[in-house]
């Protein structure tokens, strides 16, 4: 895959390149609309094509060239990202700027990650397993435990949240109150201890009343989607030009 | 009046060291609860139950550390009825930090199970993209994924050999932190109709109801209440595991709900307290 891709990001880079020289700012928005556009709607019309005709064929053999892009573009986002984070970091270190350390802890973490991670694969296919190992090891014994403890501490802000929002001032109040407990108890076995009701009510909640509101605001982002999507693709709105008008 | 009004203010301390002993005191106690099945979990068990020898399932694991204590025990309880239904067991992660559970979880019951890598199972690790990897994979899988987790070329895997796309798999799975199993039902179940179903996070489950109505999702595992009830299902038995997670879960919740009424209870005496006062201000 990255074989085909290469020589076509070469060619458009240097098309890119090209437009981006030789014209002034204007005109190179409208190459970008134009690209963001001509794709756009490809992408769409390609939808509802099929393989059978040798037209479909050849909608399929783009859109198929289309999503490799779209997915080496995404792993060379985490460049952008990396070279972002770096930037920031490493000025705040340099500056000493207050909380440098908690910056100089990122940094490192990064280096270290990224020097097993990828050390590690290479050193594996040549019988020098211990980097992996050494990544493994780093994964499971920081980033999991983090992980694990930040999100298990949600937990407590959210009893505490809980308690202290759920009041039945009124009648909506009330009506989610009681709906909050029943699905609570509902939800865990203790309370099919207390009554059978609960994990009826539970069930019936969750597959009629949730149901429901859940299809609305599916519907109503589907379409919300479909109009910020239509924006894009026909240049009303261009955020990938920077927010530019 | 004044103890009425402290209900609705107790310290938030007093609250994190009930939650705290109920989470814990479990796991040095353990009691056992009665587990009930509901319909999606069955519907999630039978989808597999029903696959013919050699079939084959794919899992995708997007989810991280944060979700692990309530999607692991699915991923376990699940590669173990696929073991058992001697089913052939592909593996990827759409997020990264999905990517080494898609690989452990496999290789720890692989061994218990006499699998050989390659030939009953493969783990191809992670990719960036998302939607344009769910795509992709039903369009050709070796273009999306060209190599495995371990850096083999998956054309030389004999398992892989004849899986060319969607058409080929017989099942695919989304154990998700996220909302990925949107992106499966949009892009993989209504384009190339493949079946799907999907275990979430609890508080993700709500969004997934309105695909099971519609049969795009074939069944649901919400949650820790979902992972035990299928874990009970595939071991027929109790887990240890599981149950004490349930277990603390029970109290969690059961403390919670206490606390809530007791606020309410203050919120309420505090307020006929009051009118009572003013009452016998005017009288």
């Amino acid at each position: 895959m990255v074989t085909i891709a290469i020589p076509w990001f070469i060619v458009l880079g240097f098309a890119g390149f090209t437009v981006y020289a030789l014209f002034k700012p204007p005109l190179r928005r409208w190459v970008a609309i134009s690209i963001a556009l001509a794709v756009g709607m490809y992408m769409f019309f390609q939808f509802f094509t099929t393989t059978e005709t040798p037209a479909g064929e050849y909608f399929n053999e783009w859109f198929q060239r289309f999503n490799k892009w779209a997915i080496i573009i995404s792993g060379l986002t985490v460049i952008l990202a990396v070279g972002n984070l770096l930037k920031i970091h490493i000025l705040k270190v340099k500056k000493l700027q207050p909380g440098w350390g908690y910056s100089f802890i990122t940094l490192l973490a990064l280096f270290t990650m990224s020097l097993f991670g990828i050390l590690g694969i290479q050193f594996q296919k040549e019988g020098i397993p211990w980097y992996q190992w050494t990544f493994r090891w780093l994964w499971k014994t920081f980033n999991v435990a983090l992980d694990s403890s930040m999100f298990a501490l949600l937990a407590f802000f959210m009893a505490s949240a809980a308690y202290r929002a759920f009041r039945a001032r009124n009648m909506e109040a009330s009506l989610m109150l009681a709906t909050a407990i029943i699905v609570m108890l509902g939800r865990v076995p203790v309370g099919d201890y207390i009554t059978s009701a609960f994990p009826t009510l539970t069930s019936w909640i969750l597959m009629f009343p949730n149901l429901a509101a859940q299809r609305g605001i599916m519907m109503g982002v589907a379409l919300g989607a479909i109009a910020t999507s239509l924006k894009i693709i026909l240049g009303i709105e261009r955020p990938y030009l920077g927010g530019a008008k | 009046m004044q103890f009425f009004e402290r209900l609705q203010f107790i310290d938030r301390r007093i609250l994190f060291l009930f939650l705290a002993a109920a989470l814990i005191l479990p796991f040095f106690f353990p009691f056992q609860q009665k587990i009930l099945i509901t319909q999606e979990v069955k519907n999630f068990h039978r989808t597999i139950d029903s696959l013919p020898e050699g079939a084959v399932v794919a899992i995708s694991f997007d989810y991280g550390p944060s979700a692990m204590p309530e999607i692991n025990p699915m991923a376990r309880a699940m590669i173990e009825q696929i073991f058992q239904k001697n089913l052939k067991l592909i593996t990827y992660a759409l997020w990264q930090d999905g990517e080494p559970f898609s690989i452990q979880i496999p290789e720890e019951l692989a061994k218990q199970h006499q699998k050989i890598y390659g030939e009953h199972y493969v783990t191809l690790g992670f990719k960036p993209g998302r939607v344009a990897v769910i795509l992709q994979m039903g369009e050709d899988i070796h273009t999306a994924f060209p190599m495995d987790s371990k850096g083999t070329r998956i054309s030389d895997i004999p398992l892989m050999k004849n899986i060319r796309n969607y058409s080929d798999l017989n099942l695919l799975i989304d154990l998700a932190a996220g909302a990925d199993p949107d992106l499966y039902v949009g892009y993989a179940v209504e384009r190339y109709h493949i079946p799907f179903q999907a275990g979430v996070t609890a508080v993700m489950a709500a969004n997934f109801y309105p695909y099971l109505q519609t049969r795009q999702m074939k069944g649901l595992l919400p949650g820790l209440k979902g992972a035990s009830e299928y874990e009970f299902m595939v071991t027929q038995a109790n887990s240890r595991q599981v149950t004490q997670m349930m277990a603390s879960q029970s109290l969690v919740h059961l403390i919670m709900v206490l606390f809530i009424l007791l606020g309410n209870m203050g919120y309420f005496l505090t307020k006929s307290y009051k009118k009572q006062t003013q009452q016998k201000g005017r009288g």
